[in-house]
C-alpha cells in the first residue's frame, strides 16, 4: 500500500506541480472573496501585526504636523500588488496627519504608478498639489540622484524647482527632511540607508518586497531603518493600522483578500516539500533494505 | 585664518556625524595595507599566494568543454545592473577567462545584455579575449547584444534565447533579483550545467536551488584573482581577509563589552569602561 | 596613452568622489559637475541600446535564412518600440482620470437588474491603455511565473539529505507558514504562536547571517574599487591583465 502511494507521488513531474499550482491558486483567489474566509483573515491578521510594522507607523504617527517627508516609490507593476498598498497608507496617513509630501521615484515605472496613487489618495482626502504634495517624478541617476539629494533637493529632484509649493521654501537639502518613505523593489532603500541615512543621519523607513526583508533586518536591528512593511504582510498590516475600525468585514482591503491565496500556496509547498521527503526516506529505506538483503 | 578655516572646514563633518571618522581611518587602513601588499609583490618578496579551492571555478573547464563535447552555445548573463554596480565589473573580469576558453574550444559565445553601456564594455573584453588567444576570426559582435533595461522583459527574452538555443553551459554572474530564479530554473529545464554567482543575498538560495554550482558572495569577487596568473590580482584577497579579520575583532571586542554591561551595569561607573562606551557610542552609532 | 588616460581619468574621479564623501565642503563643486556628468552619460547611454536593438532585430528580419517566426518576432520588437515611443512622446505620462457610465448585470435579484456605474478610467494612451492595460499585466505575469519555479524548485531541491539540509527545511518551513495567517490558524490547536516564532528567526538568526555576508560583500567591493582607483583591475576599458 505505501509503495504503491510512494509510486504513485514519485509520478510528479515539474508540470504536475505547475497545474497544481495554477488550479489551487485559481480556486483560492475565488473563495478569497467569500465572507467567512475574508472574516477569519482579518481576525487572525489584526492579532499578528509585525513589530517593525508598528515600528514605522508609530513614527510617521508621532512626526510634528506640517513636517516635510519625501516618499519614493521604486517598483515596477510587478511588484504593484505588495507595494502599491504600502504608498497608499503612507500617503493616507501622511495627508491625515498633514505632513508635507515630495513624492519621486527613482524607476521609471514607479512615477507612472505613483501618480495614479498620490492623485487617487489626495482626491479622496481633499489634499491639492503644491499645497500639501509636490510630485517630483521620475528622477534619473539612482545612487547618484540620492548623494546628490544629501547636498541640494533641488538639484537632485528638478521638477521641485518650478514648484510654488510654500513648504518648499525651508527645505535645502535632504538633511531638512524629517523622513524618507521609501517603497522599493531593489536596491533603492538600501541607496537611502547608507547615503543618506548613514551619511546625513536622515531618518529612513519604508516597505519593500517579502524577498527583500531578510536582507533588510540588520539595518532595523541596528535602528539605521525605522521599522519596515515587508512584502503583503506588510501592507495587510499598514491597511490594518490605519483603518483600525471602519474596516467592514465584509469588504476587506485587497491586500487582506490577497492573504488567502498566499496562505494556500504556502502551505501547497510545505505540502510539497512534505512529499518530496517522503519519496526520498522511503527511497533510502528501500536501499538499505535491499543491502541487508543481499549480505 | 586660511589655514584655521581649512581646519574648521576639515573637522566640520566628524563634529555632525563621528561615525565617519571610523569610516574614514578604516578606508585609510585597507588602503594603506593594500598598497603595501602590491608594492612587496613588486619588490619580490611575495612570490606565491595560497587560495583556497572554490569549486565553482574549477568547473568553469568542465562547463566550456560539456558544451564544446555537446556541439552547444555557452550562454552568459552578466545581470542586469549597469557598469557602475560592482558586480559587474567582477562578472566583466571572469567573462574575460570564459572568452578565452570559448575561443580555445572554438564553441560559440552567446551574450545577452541589459545595459548598453555593459554592452559595449563586453565587446571589448571578448575581442580582447579572443585576441590573446590568437583566434580574432571567430569574433562577431553581434553575438553580445541589448535586449532591453526591463526586468522581466530581459528575463523574458533571456528565457526565450534557452529556449530556442538550448546552449550547452549558462553562466549567470552579476547582479540580479528577482528574475534570477526564472533563468536558472529554466536553464535547468533545458538540461544545461550552470555555474551561477551574486552578492545578492536574497537571490543566493534561488540559484544554490537550481544551478549546478554557485559562487557565494565575495567569491564572486575573488573570482577574477582567483583565475588570474597575476600574483598582483591574487594579492588583493589578502587585503580582503586583513579587513575582515580587523571588523571581527572589533565585533568580537564589543559584543564581550556589551554584553558585561548587560549583566553587570554597574561596571559602567569604572572608568575604562566608561571610557570605551562612550567610543562605542559616539564613533560607532 | 589609450590605456594610461581611462586609468588616470577612474583614478582622480574615484579620489574626488571619496573626498567628498567624507568632507563635502572641500570637493563640493566638482563633485556636483562630476554626478551630472554620471546622469546624463547613463541617460544618453540609452540611445545605444536602442540602436543596437534595432540593428540586430532589423538584420534578423532581413536575412532570409533566419525562421519565419523568429523575422516577425524581430519586426513586432521595432514596431513595438517605435509605436511606443511615438504614443509617449504624443500623450506624454500625466493620466487623464475621467469618470466612465457604464452597465453592469447585477443577477443577485430573482430577475436580473441592469445597474449604471460611474467608474473611473485613466483615458491617456500611453498610460491608461499601453502602461496599465498592456505593460502592467504582462509584467506581473512574467513575475508570477516565480510562484511556479519556486514550487518546483523547493519540490527538488528542500530535501534533508544531512542535518544542515534539516535545519534549512525546518526554518523554511517555519516562516513560510509563521508569514502567512494560515499558519497562526493551524498551530492555535497546540497552543503556538508560530508567528512569533517566524519572527524570531527572521530578526535574530537571519538578522546574524545577514550581518555577516554584508560585511564580506562590503570588504570585497570596497576592495574592488581600490583595484579599480589603482589601475590593478582593467576590465572595464576591456583589458583584463
Amino acid at each position: 500500500m505505501l509503495r504503491s502511494i510512494i509510486n504513485l507521488l514519485k509520478r510528479i513531474t515539474r508540470r504536475t506541480i505547475f497545474f497544481i499550482v495554477a488550479l489551487v491558486l485559481a480556486l483560492s483567489i475565488i473563495f478569497s472573496n467569500v465572507g467567512y474566509i475574508q472574516k477569519i483573515n482579518l481576525y487572525i491578521l489584526s492579532k499578528s501585526i509585525s513589530w517593525t510594522s508598528i515600528k514605522a507607523y508609530e513614527y510617521i504617527e508621532n512626526l510634528p504636523e506640517g513636517s516635510v517627508v519625501l516618499l519614493s516609490a521604486d517598483y515596477a507593476p510587478s511588484t504593484k500588488v505588495e507595494n502599491d498598498p504600502v504608498v497608499q497608507g503612507f500617503l493616507a496617513q501622511a495627508f491625515r496627519k498633514n505632513l508635507k509630501v515630495i513624492a519621486i521615484s527613482l524607476w521609471p515605472d514607479g512615477a507612472v504608478l505613483l501618480e495614479n496613487n498620490i492623485r487617487m489618495v489626495a482626491l479622496k482626502m481633499n489634499k491639492k498639489e503644491d499645497e500639501d504634495f509636490v510630485i517630483g517624478g521620475y528622477v534619473v541617476g539612482g545612487a547618484v540622484a540620492v548623494e546628490k539629494m544629501g547636498i541640494n533637493l533641488k538639484n537632485a529632484i528638478p521638477l521641485l524647482r518650478g514648484s510654488n509649493a510654500p513648504f518648499l521654501n525651508n527645505i535645502k537639502s535632504a538633511k531638512d527632511l524629517k523622513l524618507v518613505f521609501c517603497v522599493a523593489a531593489g536596491d533603492t532603500l538600501q541607496y537611502y540607508i547608507r547615503i543618506l541615512g548613514a551619511r546625513y543621519g536622515v531618518p529612513v523607513s519604508g516597505g519593500c518586497t517579502a524577498v527583500m526583508a531578510a536582507e533588510m533586518y540588520p539595518y532595523i536591528m541596528s535602528n539605521q531603518l525605522i521599522g519596515l512593511f515587508a512584502g503583503l504582510k506588510g501592507a495587510c498590516d499598514y491597511q490594518l493600522l490605519e483603518l483600525k475600525d471602519q474596516i467592514d468585514p465584509n469588504n476587506v482591503p485587497e491586500s487582506v483578500k490577497n492573504m488567502f491565496p498566499q496562505s494556500i500556496i504556502h502551505l501547497l509547498i510545505v505540502i510539497f516539500i512534505i512529499i518530496a521527503n517522503l519519496i526520498y526516506f522511503y527511497e533510502r529505506y528501500e536501499i538499505k533494505k535491499n543491502l541487508k538483503r543481499k549480505f | 585664518m586660511e589655514v584655521g578655516y581649512l581646519f574648521y572646514k576639515v573637522i566640520q563633518p566628524f563634529k555632525e556625524n563621528p561615525s565617519i571618522f571610523v569610516s574614514f581611518i578604516f578606508l585609510l587602513s585597507i588602503s594603506y595595507i593594500f598598497l603595501y601588499y602590491i608594492n612587496s609583490v613588486k619588490k619580490g618578496k611575495i612570490k606565491e599566494v595560497f587560495i583556497r579551492r572554490i569549486p565553482a571555478l574549477n568547473y568553469i573547464d568542465e562547463a566550456v568543454g560539456r558544451s564544446t563535447e555537446l556541439g552547444k552555445p555557452i550562454l552568459y548573463i552578466p545581470g542586469i545592473m549597469d557598469i557602475d554596480n560592482i558586480q559587474t565589473i567582477a562578472s566583466l573580469s571572469l567573462l574575460s577567462y570564459i572568452a578565452q576558453k570559448s575561443a580555445l574550444y572554438e564553441t560559440e559565445l552567446i551574450m545577452p545584455v541589459s545595459r548598453s553601456v555593459v554592452m559595449t564594455v563586453a565587446q571589448e573584453v571578448i575581442k580582447e579575449a579572443y585576441l590573446k588567444v590568437g583566434r580574432s576570426d571567430l569574433y562577431r559582435a553581434d553575438r553580445v547584444f541589448y535586449l532591453t533595461d526591463d526586468q522581466f522583459g530581459y528575463a523574458a527574452a533571456v528565457d526565450g534565447i534557452i529556449s530556442r538555443e538550448r546552449p550547452g553551459a549558462i553562466f549567470l554572474i552579476g547582479a540580479f533579483y528577482a528574475e534570477s530564479l526564472i533563468l536558472a530554473e529554466t536553464g535547468f529545464s533545458a538540461g544545461a550545467i550552470q555555474i551561477a554567482g551574486t552578492a545578492m543575498i536574497t537571490q543566493l538560495p534561488f540559484f544554490i536551488a537550481a544551478c549546478d554550482y554557485v559562487l557565494i558572495g565575495e567569491e564572486l569577487f575573488a573570482a577574477s584573482a582567483y583565475l588570474s596568473t597575476d600574483i598582483i590580482d591574487k594579492i588583493t584577497l589578502k587585503t580582503q581577509d586583513i579587513s575582515k579579520a580587523i571588523v571581527m575583532s572589533f565585533v568580537f571586542v564589543a559584543s564581550i563589552f556589551n554584553s558585561l554591561i548587560s549583566a553587570y551595569p554597574n561596571l559602567a561607573n569604572l572608568p575604562i569602561f566608561n571610557t570605551i562606551n562612550f567610543i562605542i557610542k559616539t564613533f560607532f552609532k | 596613452m589609450k590605456r594610461e588616460l581611462p586609468l588616470f581619468i577612474t583614478a582622480i574621479t574615484g579620489i574626488i568622489i571619496i573626498i567628498n564623501f567624507i568632507f563635502p565642503e572641500l570637493t563640493g563643486g566638482i563633485t556636483e559637475t562630476l554626478r551630472d556628468w554620471t546622469i546624463m552619460i547613463a541617460s544618453f547611454a540609452i540611445i545605444l541600446g536602442i540602436l543596437n536593438l534595432i540593428i540586430v532585430n532589423l538584420r534578423k528580419s532581413l536575412e532570409p535564412i533566419t525562421h519565419l517566426e523568429d523575422r516577425i518576432f524581430s519586426l513586432i520588437v521595432i514596431l513595438s518600440l517605435v509605436i511606443t515611443t511615438i504614443i509617449g512622446l504624443v500623450y506624454g505620462i500625466k493620466a487623464n482620470i475621467q469618470s466612465l457610465l457604464i452597465f453592469k448585470i447585477n443577477d443577485n435579484y430573482v430577475f436580473p437588474l441592469i445597474e449604471m456605474e460611474f467608474i473611473k478610467k485613466d483615458m491617456n494612451l500611453f498610460t491608461g491603455i499601453i502602461f496599465n492595460s498592456i505593460y502592467t499585466p504582462l509584467n506581473s505575469a512574467t513575475f508570477s511565473l516565480l510562484a511556479f519555479f519556486i514550487a518546483s524548485a523547493a519540490y527538488r531541491a528542500f530535501r534533508a539529505k544531512n542535518f544542515e539540509a534539516l535545519i534549512l527545511l525546518l526554518s523554511a518551513t517555519i516562516i513560510m507558514l509563521g508569514r502567512v495567517p494560515i499558519g497562526d490558524y493551524l498551530f492555535s490547536i497546540f497552543g503556538i504562536k508560530i508567528s512569533i516564532i517566524a519572527d524570531y528567526i527572521i530578526s535574530v538568526l537571519n538578522a546574524a547571517a545577514q550581518r555577516a555576508i554584508l560585511i564580506a560583500i562590503g570588504i570585497g567591493t570596497i576592495i574592488i574599487s581600490l583595484k579599480l582607483l589603482f589601475g590593478v583591475e582593467k576590465s572595464h576599458i576591456g583589458k583584463s591583465e
